[in-house]
């Protein structure tokens, strides 16, 4: 007895060791930047602070803000409403998608199976032309010759191209997203279905009122992964909407090599301090990737409750 | 459940955000294991071969890279554990399973399902960053030579095809169909 106990104890202790040794690796990228952009600018650079700043400042931090965020809060806000939108169109095509692939047994399911693959393995950037031509002379079948009198639009630089992408199937890996909630759905058991026949649902009210409160654990999880994507999306929002608010690419486009020396100058004559350096442009850097974080921290923080809530009411619902 | 940070932080913006230009790669911990003092402690006071201790180092050096490329799948695990029903649990109990035998014949074979799709996922993902994909890409669009990426890109498809059919073939005899 006193054999199993100690074995117990070491198990645990060595599982524990294990997993801090885990989040110490995870964690690392953010607790090496702390002193860095945590301290004064002219205290840059001096060997002596390896874990904790020396003095106190968020000078990186409002040079940052300035930078990357034009209009002030409200291209935070912008983004997160886009990442918000474009996620909510995401889950509701993608959730019928999967539903009707895993269920309704169709002449061709195999075949657009295996397109629904085809579509994740093909790099995007091989499609990237034909799209470009197509929103730049957007015509949707030749229907929009009722509204407008030269029959085509211009759909470039306008955020209507990416809302398009999302709802069609062609989103940030949003064939991932099809793939899991086909899989859930064929995880719950047919006898609901046949239950809800038998009380007289059609087809309709079975999908939104019994199989979509069972699929809650995949909602959350493409929710989660489809709004962290779309907050960091670089390639769809540079192509199609160059000009528009979205942090994510402000960001990856300012801070870049080549702007190097302008931001520099723009640190010195700012906050007059005129030994700013590399490091400098490093720190302000790095403090625009935190700003960049923190609505992806607080929605990750959300769903981790949401998940782990989830985890103990686990099981069939109803 | 720190696990999902590094979805969040493996984004290429994040990560060249992250990374300093005053020459140290700041996203990889990289480096951390083989400066260390047990790698020499290792290769001078015990008699393991030198190749033996050298891969292991590099093994302990890329932890953050494969742990970064692992968020997604942890995602849909998680899920895919909450969707079992904990009655099969309470029978397993009562009909006297330990629970190694619990873990491996009741949670494994339903999780089968979404083990093909990891598979699927994963092998898609890697080629996608791989240097074939942006060879493919370089081609087309710094070389300006868009001929040959689209066809260097159709036999890339075709690649991942054959790979992607030759491992699912063998998950098919594993994964239980009951679909008629």
């Amino acid at each position: 007895m006193a054999k199993k106990k100690a074995f117990g104890f070491v198990s645990s202790v060595f599982l524990f060791l294990l997993v801090l040794g885990l989040c110490f690796v995870i964690l690392n990228p953010i607790l090496k930047l702390v002193p860095s952009v945590f301290s004064r600018i002219e205290d840059l650079g001096n060997p002596n602070i390896v874990w904790l700043p020396m003095n106190f400042s968020v000078v990186s931090f409002k040079a940052a803000a300035r930078m990357i965020m034009p209009q002030g809060i409200l291209t935070m806000v912008k983004s997160v409403l886009y990442a918000a939108i474009v996620m909510f169109l995401q889950i509701f095509f993608s959730a019928m998608a999967g539903y009707s692939l895993a269920r309704v047994d169709f002449k061709g399911r195999k075949i657009v199976f295996f397109m629904v693959i085809l579509v994740f393995l093909v790099p995007r950037q091989s499609l990237l032309l034909a799209q470009y031509i197509y929103f730049n002379h957007f015509d949707a079948f030749g229907l929009l010759k009722l509204f407008v009198p030269s029959g085509e639009i211009n759909l470039i630089d306008k955020p209507a191209a990416l809302y398009i992408l999302a709802i069609f199937g062609f989103g940030v890996k949003q064939s991932l997203f099809v793939l899991i909630f086909s899989q859930f759905f064929k995880n719950i058991p047919k006898e609901l279905e046949e239950a809800a026949l038998l009380d007289g649902c059609g087809f309709y009210k079975t999908y939104f009122k019994i199989m979509v409160p069972n699929a809650v654990p995949a909602i959350s999880t493409v929710a989660v992964l489809s709004f962290v994507w779309n907050f960091g999306d670089t390639y769809y929002t540079r192509y199609f909407n160059p000009n528009g608010a979205y942090i994510g690419s402000i960001m990856a486009q300012k801070f870049i090599g080549a702007n190097k020396n302008a931001i520099i100058n723009a640190i010195q004559n700012w906050y007059g301090i005129p030994t700013a350096s590399d490091l400098a442009f490093d720190a302000v850097k790095q403090a625009g990737a935190l700003i960049y974080l923190i609505p992806l921290l607080i929605v990750y923080m959300f769903a981790q409750k949401w998940l782990v809530e989830n985890l103990e009411n686990s099981g069939l619902v109803g | 459940m720190i696990f999902i940070l590094p979805i969040v932080l493996g984004i290429d913006v994040v990560v060249d955000m992250l990374t300093a230009t005053t020459g140290s790669e700041l996203a990889k911990s990289g480096g951390l294991f083989s400066q260390s003092w047990i790698q020499m402690m290792l290769l001078q006071y015990t008699s393991i071969p030198k190749s033996m201790v050298m891969s292991f180092t590099n093994f302990a050096d890329n932890i953050f890279t494969v742990i970064s490329q692992v968020g997604v799948q942890t995602l849909v695990y998680l899920a895919a554990l909450q969707s079992i029903s904990p009655s099969l649990y309470e029978v397993a109990k009562i009909e006297g399973a330990t629970n190694y035998e619990i873990f491996w014949k009741v949670t494994i074979p339903l999780i089968m399902h979404i083990t093909m799709f990891v598979i699927i996922y994963t092998i898609v993902d890697l080629f996608l960053n791989s240097s074939i994909a942006a060879e493919v890409y370089s081609f087309a669009f710094d070389k300006n030579k868009i001929g040959v990426g689209s066809a260097l890109s159709i036999v890339y498809i075709f690649n991942v095809l054959l790979l992607l059919g030759i491992v699912l073939l063998i998950m098919r005899k594993l994964v239980k169909r009951d679909d008629k």
